[in-house]
């Protein structure tokens, strides 16, 4: 099913980026049409459409060869994806358990005192994080961190610390939005009987919250953790190219701007590749987590 | 103990009401009139609903009395600070550049101090403005002293250092004209010394020095059309300053948020819509339909936005219209696949079931039953749905595929902002906070009529 939805994604994108006026060898200085048809013949350009299609599609389907860049001398798509896919993943590794953590954290403290000055508290924070833009966040952070208390990185890549204030701008949406999960789920469980049992089994508060009430209150956060860390890994373009992380996510926005036809291709395929393998992981897990989805399926 | 004995007459039997029992004696409390009293209970939605009305209503009215228009330039004004007066204007002719230097005739040449070998041991005197110090321009003027060689011209933004030098003036010179583009609302000091050939001497007490701004009469005409050369004028205030075209930002972020409020409001009231529609076909339906809609809805989730955006963008010009319909074409299937939830679960439930076995109609199902309960999730996804269409908009804007100049929006703003933060934080301070403010009031808003349309949380504080 999987492969369908890839294969499917990459005829549409095929066709929307065929339909774009325009191809990638357009250039600024003109080319004499000598050059132009040498350059063509070189890229496969000159055949009929379908042929590229099939020709496309053979080779990435069958081979895993995403072809040559067009804008990008010699340099197959392949090579890109290997070299720049390691600092949006790490990046998004980071922000995404950043955010995990903190963002159950104060889910679990808002909802242990609810309605008290940590639940405000929390929610607070959680209510600011959803409506800070992560652009916004990204140039705040970088001036207080990096120019005021000069105790970050402005930018660049290398080493932990020049991953902190990016990996926060792409994380505190994140965060917030797990908090209000976590703590809206945590007052679900709350009323379920099987806490009622517990509590009148005479379990200590402390096995109770962590054993009944934070582990059943984990499963709907957990459901959204999947489409999240490929959204968030397949980089955010914005925050790499404030902090100027090489990334993917500037290679996608140039390529379709200058129209690389490969480029967006192999991109977008492996961007849905990515998204839907972490789906389907994040399905799997679900299931050894929560044993209702496995008999429910049954 | 007195006994009572109340004679029989004075009883008289009421007579028996049958329906009494039956009368409501509060009047009765729909659904939708709960939800209100209990969203006018939460004071923190009501002021973010406060919020987003008067946001709307600015955006309509203001850029329409506002003395500025959105892309109404004016370049000697660029990068003003936020001010609720405007300045004073000197109005210029053309030939205010113009400058006559002070030249004397110098009789006794520097050779005559024989014997010394030192460099100046005073300042030259009476250091003073000539006219106007004008933006465009200051002229200073000095006395002339013995035994200089030439004279020295510093300009500095503090009394106590020299600054660096601006030019030396030869010794029958005794005047010098800064033509350098200076600012309105600063303080310079000129400081002159003299010198000859064996260094510099003390240099004078600093000259203090406010430039005027000046005008040239082209641009003082479309402030004042009564403007003429030589007099003064009052420029118009620019409440939230200006961009570095000199547009007014009050006028821009305005525009901007009419652009904003509108991709807001009408990207998820579309995309809603669709996301109904397919939605209850899908969920309603259920099985073989279901599967294969679902599928649809997988694909279109993972085509990239971006190129969703750039594509119609080739095909339709930039603009709104083309925004709004990439959000609608990339969003649409997240709210049918909610939508599809919500109809499923309901389609299971007693009263549904009881409807379909009672043989009503598809069309009264659909509209009687699914629908009238789905429509709370459905507000909820709308409200919630502004704020990511807002700053889907502003995120596009910002990377330069949204809306094209000159037309301004949040992200434009906010993107012409980030790249002077430094020198002038105003610019991205104050779209920032504009667009924060107005993404938390619509996350308040839509958090209290969630808490408002959710008939669990009734009679819970």
């Amino acid at each position: 099913m999987g492969a369908f939805t890839l294969y499917i994604v990459a005829t549409v994108t095929f066709m929307l980026m065929h339909s774009v006026p325009g191809d990638p060898l357009r250039q600024e200085k003109a080319v004499s049409d000598v050059v132009r048809n040498n350059l063509q013949v070189r890229y496969g350009l000159d055949k009929p459409i379908f042929e590229q299609y099939t020709m496309y599609m053979k080779n990435m389907f069958i081979h895993g060869d995403f072809g040559i860049s067009f804008k990008q001398q010699n340099r197959t798509v392949n090579a890109i994806i290997a070299e720049h896919f390691g600092p949006s993943a790490i990046l998004g590794v980071l922000a995404l358990f950043g955010a995990l953590i903190v963002g159950v954290g104060l889910g679990i403290i808002a909802a242990l005192k609810r309605n008290g000055l940590q639940d405000g508290f929390a929610m607070m924070i959680a209510v600011l994080g959803v409506s800070i833009p992560s652009f916004v966040l990204a140039y705040f952070l970088q001036h207080i961190f990096a120019l005021w208390l000069g105790i970050l990185p402005v930018g660049g890549w290398g080493g932990i610390e020049s991953a902190i204030l990016p990996a926060m701008s792409l994380g505190m949406i994140v965060m917030a939005s797990m908090a209000r999960l976590m703590r809206s789920s945590m007052l679900e469980v709350v009323q379920q009987d099987y806490i009622k049992t517990a509590k009148a089994k005479g379990l200590s508060r402390f096995k109770i919250v962590t054993k009944h009430q934070i582990r059943n209150a984990l499963l709907p956060v957990m459901i959204y953790f999947g489409p999240l860390f490929a959204a968030i890994t397949t980089g955010s373009f914005v925050i790499e190219s404030i902090f100027g992380i090489p990334g993917l996510g500037q290679f996608f926005v140039h390529a379709v701007n200058e129209l690389d036809y490969t480029v967006i291709m192999g991109l977008t395929v492996f961007y849905a590749g990515f998204s839907i393998t972490m789906i389907l992981i994040n399905d799997l897990v679900l299931a050894v987590i929560d044993p209702r989805i496995r008999f429910s399926s049954h | 103990m007195r006994e009572i004995n109340p004679p029989a007459e004075l009883f008289v039997q009421l007579p028996v009401k049958r329906h009494a029992v039956e009368i409501i004696s509060r009047p009765s409390v729909s659904y939708w009139q709960d939800a209100w009293q209990r969203l006018r209970q939460n004071k923190v939605a009501i002021v973010a609903g406060s919020y987003i009305f008067f946001l709307t209503l600015a955006a309509l009215i203001l850029p329409e009395v506002i003395h500025y228009q959105y892309d109404e330039q004016e370049i000697w004004n660029a990068h003003q600070t936020p001010s609720l007066s405007g300045e004073t204007a000197k109005v210029v002719g053309e030939n205010h550049l113009q400058f006559e230097p002070k030249i004397i005739e110098i009789t006794n040449e520097p050779e005559g101090i024989a014997g010394s070998f030192d460099p100046p041991v005073s300042s030259p005197h009476n250091l003073r403005l000539v006219g106007d110090p004008l933006t465009v321009g200051v002229v200073v003027t000095w006395d002339k002293m013995e035994g200089a060689q030439g004279y020295r011209v510093h300009r500095s933004r503090s009394a106590d250092t020299l600054g660096l030098p601006l030019e030396d003036v030869s010794a029958n010179q005794l005047n010098f004209f800064d033509a350098s583009a200076l600012e309105s609302s600063a303080n310079y000091f000129y400081f002159v010394t003299a010198f000859n050939s064996f260094g510099d001497g003390p240099s004078t007490k600093a000259l203090e020095v406010r430039p005027i701004r000046a005008l040239t009469l082209q641009d003082a005409l479309k402030i004042n059309p009564e403007a003429k050369i030589g007099e003064t004028i009052t420029t118009n205030a620019h409440i939230f300053g200006t961009d570095y075209l000199g547009r007014d930002l009050l006028a821009r972020i305005m525009v901007g948020a009419r652009i904003s409020l509108f991709i807001g409001f009408g990207a998820p009231l579309i995309y809603v819509l669709v996301g109904i529609i397919y939605g209850s076909i899908s969920g309603y339906f259920g099985g073989l339909i279901d599967d294969f809609m679902m599928r649809i809805t997988d694909i279109v989730a993972t085509v990239p936005e971006l190129l969703v955006v750039i594509l119609l963008q080739v095909v339709m010009g930039s603009g709104v219209v083309t925004l709004l319909i990439a959000l609608v074409a990339v969003a649409w299937a997240r709210s049918a696949r909610q939508i599809r939830g919500e109809v499923l679960r309901l389609r299971e439930m007693e009263f549904v079931q009881a409807a379909l076995v009672l043989g009503t109609p598809f069309r009264k199902i659909v509209f009687r039953h699914l629908l009238p309960n789905v429509m709370s999730t459905v507000l909820v996804v709308l409200t919630l749905a502004v704020p990511s269409a807002i700053f889907t908009e502003a995120f596009l804007s910002f990377i330069g595929l949204g809306i094209s100049p000159p037309m301004a929006s949040w992200g434009t703003v906010t993107k012409d902002g980030a790249q002077v933060f430094l020198t002038y934080p105003h610019e991205l301070l104050i779209p920032s906070i504009m667009i924060c403010l107005t993404m938390l009031a619509f996350n308040l808003f839509g958090d209290g009529l969630r808490d408002a349309l959710d008939p669990k949380l009734r009679g819970v504080s």
